[in-house]
């Protein structure tokens, strides 16, 4: 891979010239330790040290409501177009890069790949930035917190240098002429590479063996923690939505007053009580404990014997979140060591 | 790029109430639609602009191509709608959808069909696809029961069918309400479904099975079905399911690690009973307490 | 096509919902090409005593009156709409059903008060059949005009079921209860806002209605251990999250 160094007055310049032909965004502060990607105004507002954002960037890919299509009155169906620009997100961390590696594999899955994320996915450019985990952060333990593919860009922020990683043609492209300029990472640049990443990996504190965790969820499903999460968990679904994985949405028509209607699909929640509702008010889940549990086996056990890896990157956010304080990791621990306790007793 | 979520046109060729909120359509492509190849057991979203999508069975088999027949509940926002249609609206369809019947399985072999209540729907595609190529496949005993025989389907065609040469169909209600025409035809056997299983002709170890009913009437005939010599690879049902997309992505029919959509509806019992969900028991089942 | 017959009417409330009828201009005359008034107070003098279609009722039921009119309504109309979270759930009036209406008359009017016959504040279904809810305080223009429009296609519209917090974090808010210890009523209330209130930085009142599994429990639970006196959050919920009647309920899940 070919890495290149970069200074802050040419990031800056180069960021600057960006916004001006694609529609950019950065991370922005929102409060005393989150952050959101919003449209670039000036670099001065771009927060390179942060931890994590409120959304992920699933919010560009698969948008918390979109329209599908439209009809006139006289019942002529179109679909919505997209901007012509590209959307470049800059600053996207290893966790959400491979967030977004996962739902490319879910929305190309099965044989209709989802025109709507696809067709968002093709105009979209990543560029990665380097970042060092929180209290929240597990990634490390869901393999999930270095990236060697997935980003068009990626920039190493060391403190005393910055480099950046050329992952793809687009991201050379998303360079310009500068790609050229640039000086090649010197032999003592990628030694400091290195060194930050080892620093990186000793920094973590929240660690989980993720080893036997599909195995306790699956012969553990009459297990008592499910009830005790119906009864802590509030089903507000924001672990849900703000996950940089759950891709769960509800389709919805709705009809204006000129005869015409539009189709529009919203992100939806497994832990809603509507979720697994059919029509005739059967409730396949009717529980609250019943939903907790379900999200817990679809993300770690469901998703991966489907599509070969859990649907989860370790971010954080749904720790973060979580308004009752469920924490993600201490509920798969103490699953987990009365599984192994189980085991020593048999 | 194609795009799964649009629909194709189709006309209402002829909308029936076949017994109270039960609704025949017959449907039609539109002059820029090619009509689709399909399996007995998949089904559409049926699409009404401004109300949205349900999925419905396909109830006619592959053997009669050019118009499709569906059978639709009034029970929801857009079965409602639907009742209130007329011969030669527009309606929307996405599909055919999800897997259908394993026909190359079930040739050669006896089939049983098991139905109760509006499992019959996607059945009937089934049950016609095999009596239309008689010489591929071999006997066919149809068992269907519903609570009265108000509530039976289809009722004229299946005596039809059932006089046919290799056809058995045998039909049976939880309450007798006393409808002569019922009596005549077909005797007035009162019971479940499953009671009947224990009289059909055949080898049953070669026999393929295909069920469609309530959730519980599952546990309850596929012991019935085991203990009478029936193979476990040869019993399928199939399952119901929210669905919003059905092609995998809304995540609403997920069950365990299966969407009921792509890879269902029709599941093989063993991966449906050991699949977490899949089937459950509801209190107070008559198949359980009995 | 021909016009939809529509009536629109008020039991006891503020009239709010009428008044977003009123406040779509862009649409109004669309809406009286399509509808044909049967009643509307606020927008004509026009009053037929024949049957409609459609009836838009907002407002609790409070008195004697409340219930005349409703069951004449009901009688007269193939859908009724309780329109806003008065008519569906009780709303403010019904704010701590407990409290005897006599008590509530005097603080309210003293000794004068007892010329009224006031009833304990209930949302329509306690009286009548409602075919569908449209919740709001008041109901948000959008949805109402959907309501209308799908009406006129002989449907009811599909409104959001899921509560305020999921357009709180659609909109990428920070959440009040975890920045801020606030006790904001968003998990336990009907969406379908936008989340407008938390987006301004102020904790969801609860003005849509309960969703339909609201815990208050854990609700309560959760934000006594952030230092939340119970009484507050108990006068919080019981301002618009629980329906009418649920007073006691709520007392049962906060022991």
């Amino acid at each position: 891979m070919r890495v290149l160094r970069i200074n802050g007055p040419l990031l800056r310049e180069w960021l600057e010239e960006l916004s001006q032909w694609t529609d950019l965004h950065v991370p922005v502060r929102a409060g005393k330790d989150v952050h959101r990607l919003e449209p670039y105004t000036s670099f001065d507002r771009i927060d390179l040290g942060y931890t994590r954002t409120i959304l992920p960037p699933k919010k560009f890919l698969f948008p918390p409501e979109e329209t599908l299509m439209t009809w006139e009155a006289d019942g002529t169906c179109s679909v919505p177009g997209l901007p012509e620009r590209q959307t470049v997100l800059f600053g996207v961390h290893p966790c959400d890069i491979n967030g977004i590696r996962i739902l490319d594999t879910f929305f190309a899955s099965f044989a209709s790949p989802d025109y709507y994320y696809q067709r968002r996915r093709q105009g979209l450019r990543i560029v990665g930035v380097s970042c060092l985990p929180d209290e929240l952060c597990f990634c490390k333990s869901m393999n999930a917190e270095n990236v060697l593919s997935g980003f068009d860009l990626f920039l190493h922020d060391l403190g005393d240098r910055m480099l950046v990683s050329l992952g793809t043609l687009e991201g050379d492209l998303l360079l310009g002429e500068r790609v050229d300029t640039l000086q090649e990472a010197s032999e003592e640049d990628l030694r400091a590479l290195m060194d930050f990443t080892a620093r990186r990996r000793s920094a973590f504190t929240l660690e989980l063996d993720v080893s036997i965790l599909p195995q306790a969820i699956k012969l553990h499903q009459s297990d008592p923690i499910w009830e005790r999460l119906g009864e802590q968990c509030l089903t507000c679904g924001a672990c849900s939505l703000g996950c940089p994985t759950c891709t769960c949405f509800d389709i919805t028509d709705t009809n204006n007053i000129e005869g015409g209607a539009r189709r529009s699909r919203r992100w939806d929640a497994c832990l809603y009580r509507d979720f697994a509702r059919v029509a005739g008010d059967h409730n396949f889940r009717p529980l609250r404990s019943q939903r907790v549990q379900n999200r817990y086996y679809h993300k770690q056990v469901g998703f991966a014997e489907a599509f070969g890896m859990p649907s989860c990157v370790g971010c954080g956010r749904c720790i973060r979140m979580c308004p009752t304080g469920i924490h993600f990791v201490e509920v798969f621990k103490s699953l987990g060591s009365r599984f192994l306790e189980g085991a020593g007793d048999g | 790029m194609d795009n799964p979520y649009l629909p194709s046109d189709w006309d209402l060729m002829e909308i029936r109430e076949i017994i109270p909120h039960h609704f025949f359509l017959t449907l039609a492509p539109s002059a820029s639609v090619t009509f689709p190849a399909f399996r007995p057991g998949q089904f559409f979203q049926l699409s009404l602009p401004g109300v949205g999508e349900a999925p419905i069975s396909i109830s006619s088999p592959p053997t009669r191509p050019g118009t499709l027949e569906m059978c639709v509940r009034r029970v929801g926002r857009l079965t409602g709608a639907v009742s209130r249609l007329k011969r030669g609206d527009r309606v929307g369809l996405r599909g055919p959808l999800g897997n259908g019947y394993p026909l190359e399985l079930i040739r050669g072999r006896d089939l049983v069909i098991l139905a109760g209540g509006l499992g019959m729907v996607p059945l009937r595609s089934l049950m016609m696809h095999v009596a239309d190529t008689p010489r591929e496949y071999g006997n066919i005993t149809v068992l269907y029961g519903a609570r009265t025989e108000g509530e039976l389907l289809f009722t004229d065609e299946l005596f039809r069918l059932g006089a046919r040469r290799g056809i058995h169909v045998e039909l049976i209600v939880q309450e007798n309400t006393g409808d002569s025409g019922y009596r005549m035809r077909f005797g007035s056997r009162v019971g479940f479904v499953t009671d009947l299983i224990q009289g059909v002709d055949g080898n049953p170890a070669e026999s393929f099975v295909a069920m469609c009913g309530p959730p519980a009437f599952y546990r309850y005939a596929v012991k019935e079905l085991l203990t009478r010599g029936y193979s476990k690879g040869l019993i399928y049902l199939s399952l119901e399911r929210r669905m919003e997309c059905g092609i995998g992505k809304c995540g609403h029919c997920s069950v365990g690690y299966r969407y009921t959509c792509v890879e269902g509806p029709i599941f093989n019992y063993w991966d449906a009973f050991n699949t977490p969900e899949m089937v459950e028991m509801r209190e107070g089942d008559p198949w359980i307490n009995s | 096509m021909d016009q939809l017959m529509i009536g629109v009417f008020g039991l006891t409330g503020c009239a709010g919902d009428q008044l977003t009828l009123l406040n779509c201009e862009d649409e109004l005359l669309s809406l009286t090409e399509k509808v044909r008034w049967s009643s509307f107070n606020m927008a004509t003098t026009t009053e037929s005593a024949g049957r409609m279609e459609v009836a838009l009722v907002e407002g609790s039921v409070c008195q004697p009156d409340d219930i005349a009119l409703l069951r004449d309504v009901r009688e007269r109309s193939n859908a009724l709409v309780a329109l806003g979270t008065c008519a569906c759930f009780g709303g403010i009036a019904a704010m701590d059903g407990r409290l005897d209406p006599a008590v509530l008359e005097d603080a309210v009017y003293g000794q004068e008060g007892r010329q009224f016959e006031a009833l304990r504040a209930q949302p329509l279904s306690t009286y009548v059949q409602v075919d569908f809810m449209l919740p709001g305080c008041p109901v948000e223009k959008e949805q109402l005009l959907e309501t209308v429009a799908s009406l006129l296609k002989g449907s009811f519209p599909e409104i959001p079921r899921t509560p305020v917090c999921a357009d709180c974090v659609a909109r990428e808010n920070l959440c009040l209860v975890i920045e801020r210890g606030e006790v904001c009523c968003g998990a336990l209330t009907r969406g379908g806002c936008g989340a407008r209130c938390p987006t301004l930085d102020m904790p969801c009142l609860g003005c849509r209605g309960p969703v339909e599994d609201a815990y208050y429990r854990v609700k309560r639970h959760f934000l006594g251990s952030r230092g939340v006196t119970r009484e507050i959050i108990r006068r919080k919920m019981l301002l618009f999250s629980t329906p009418a009647g649920m007073g006691e309920i709520l007392e049962r899940e906060f022991d």
